[in-house]
């Protein structure tokens, strides 16, 4: 692999956005392709951060800083990607549930599942079942995932998926769920096929569910 | 036993009289729905109180004379609060309270630190913070000047000699402190997001911060602490979820860590020897780390995120501990009460250095029922494990 591509890389993993951006524009000056430098330099290096997290050995400033040093690299890379040089893993619709105004953990799992390759559409906070699967309908999506902060409010998720099976979308779209007080036992209880701790792990529950789905 | 030596006695591992009889604290609208179910609402609620506005109850402190759950803990016969003295220690002057956004249900607004919080109207939930007046050195530079000058000046209520004598006399514990943390203060100042990426961009002015906080709350409390005595001392974090620390322990050492070492040593200069910290979600890594910093106690320990009390006491048998009963558990009923109640009690109670409650506020889901029983149940169980019970 090329020098620049694994200092892209190891500058997304250590969140050093001048020097991912800077090299990015060597990398597309020395005349390696953009799709190169976004699936060997800027996606192994996220991926490679995301792992550590996993593992204890990275905390959410760590996630916060790659993420943008993921972001200073690909904003330089879009006049020259074209819609076919990016692979799409598939399309998520997120929010959190209704009556819940937290947003930082539905924002990091937006950060990472963008930063892996999924086109992400974020319907904010305080977001009624019915608007997820409106939203859900308009974008085509494959996963709906919800976040939830609150005991109170975690119940209302079993609402989006009877709104989602109301619009004839049961099937289709998978429910990821995540938040404080949410447990893989009750995604089963309310049918939501997924479920993440955190936000790195949300990554490879959204790529389960789209092999589910396959 | 009064409260007061009970409280001293108990979390400093002497053998008190008894346990308390006390909870963490109530949202409005578990409190509204009891109402419903059969509490005697004799006292009321405070007057334009949200369905999410917390209730602090007897351990987590109340100032004197300020509204909360009085109905809850006159029905239950709850001890006597823990009081916090109404000390200001965050922006003063204070900000204006004004709508920065307006979005239909929800807006965001600026409360009187200058914390940007984004909140349905209806106040039905928790707000989310989103920014504050803080996000370079310069704002520092001028907020610090502006907003926090080391003087008591303004920040103590017009009533404060009656209170000191009042204090004086007092058979319940005292403490100091209030939303304030070498993280949480920080977190109002600039945002969570902000602040977390604030540690990589600009550490020194990070280490400034925190240096800056610790001799500014230091000279507070030296001011207080001319008047009157305090038993214990609060320190409110929030800075754990169910994954763990939001930051890393080495960076909660470089950062953190030699503010609490700065602060406790005034504090146990002054005699304070129960200094507790407040934070949510799965603390364990950082447990030895507020050790480190002359923490004596912790609370709530959330079950949901997977704090396991029993596990705690074993790993750190001079923790004060205070919390740790699963408030899901209580939702769900008889059983799972008992369960819950059986697992960990009457084994936290034998090792000492513990005080029972719900693992924070207690949720709407909660039925006046269920928490009646639960109360009933708990209470049998301090009983059998009290040298006095003056109660019945």
């Amino acid at each position: 692999m090329s020098a620049y591509l694994t200092t892209i890389a190891d500058g997304v993993q250590k969140g050093n956005q001048e020097l991912v951006a800077k090299t990015v524009d060597e990398a597309l000056k020395a005349g390696i392709a953009a799709e190169e430098i976004l699936s060997k330099g800027l996606v192994p290096g996220i991926q490679a951060l995301g792992q550590l997290f996993k593992d204890g050995q990275a905390y959410l400033p760590e996630i916060l800083i790659s993420a943008r040093a993921m972001r200073s690299g690909t904003e330089k890379l879009k006049p020259h990607l074209t819609a076919k040089d990016i692979h799409k893993k598939g399309t998520v619709v997120i929010g959190t549930v209704e009556g819940d105004m937290h947003d930082i953990g539905k924002n990091l799992v937006k950060m990472m599942l963008e930063s892996n390759g999924y086109e992400v559409h974020d319907l904010g906070v305080d977001v009624s079942a019915d608007s997820f699967a409106k939203a859900a309908q308009e974008t085509n999506t494959d996963i709906v995932a919800a976040s939830a902060l609150l005991t109170t409010t975690m119940l209302i998720i079993a609402d989006i998926v009877k709104a989602l099976k109301e619009v004839g979308l049961k099937n289709k779209v998978k429910v990821m769920i995540g938040g404080a007080p949410i447990t893989r036992q009750f995604a089963n209880e309310i049918g939501a096929a997924g479920y993440a701790d955190d936000c790195a792990s949300a990554v490879d529950e959204a790529d389960r569910l789209m092999k589910l789905a396959a | 036993m009064n409260a007061r030596e009970r409280f001293l006695a108990l979390m400093t591992f002497q053998e008190p009289d008894r346990n308390f009889i006390w909870e963490f604290g109530y949202w409005a609208g578990t409190v509204r729905r009891w109402y419903k179910e059969g509490l005697p609402s004799i006292k009321g609620l405070p007057e334009g109180v949200g369905e999410g506005t917390g209730l602090f109850a007897e351990c987590a402190g109340v100032p004197l004379h300020r509204d909360t759950a009085y109905d809850v803990h006159d029905y239950f016969k709850m001890d006597p609060y823990l009081v916090r003295v109404p000390l200001n220690i965050g922006a003063y002057p204070p900000f204006e309270v004004k709508i920065i956004e307006d979005h239909g249900d929800w807006y965001i607004w600026q409360e009187w630190d200058g914390c940007l919080r984004k909140e349905l109207k209806d106040r039905s939930t928790l707000p989310t913070i989103v920014g504050g007046p803080v996000s370079d050195r310069e704002s520092w530079e001028h907020y610090k000047a502006e907003r926090l000058r080391p003087s008591l000046e303004g920040r103590l209520p017009s009533n404060w000699p009656q209170l000191v004598e009042e204090y004086k006399k007092r058979d319940y514990p005292l403490g100091l402190g209030q939303t304030h943390g070498f993280f949480g203060t920080p977190r109002y100042l600039m945002g969570v997001e902000e602040l977390l990426t604030k540690y990589y961009d600009d550490p020194e002015m990070m280490k400034d911060v925190n240096n800056y906080l610790a001799d500014f709350w230091i000279a507070l409390f030296d001011g207080v602490l001319k008047d009157v005595d305090v038993d214990t001392v609060f320190i409110w974090e929030d800075m754990c979820y169910k994954g763990g620390p939001l930051i890393s322990p080495e960076m909660f050492r470089e950062f953190i860590l030699p503010g609490y070492q700065k602060l406790t040593s005034f504090l146990k200069d002054h005699g304070i020897r129960i200094i507790q910290v407040d934070s949510d979600g799965d603390v364990w890594k950082l447990l030895p780390l507020w050790i480190e910093g002359g923490v004596t106690a912790v609370y709530p320990f959330e079950v949901a995120a997977g704090m396991d009390i029993v596990e705690v006491r074993k790993a750190f048998p001079k923790l004060g501990i205070t919390g740790g009963i699963d408030k899901r558990a209580v939702a769900q009923g008889k059983k799972a009460i008992d369960r819950e109640l059986k697992a960990k009690v009457p084994f936290m109670l034998r090792h000492g250095g513990y005080i029972p409650s719900i693992d924070h506020m207690v949720s709407r889901d909660v039925s006046f029922e269920n928490f009646k029983y639960y109360r009933e149940k708990l209470n049998q169980m301090i009983k059998r494990h009290s040298k006095a019970w003056e109660r019945d």
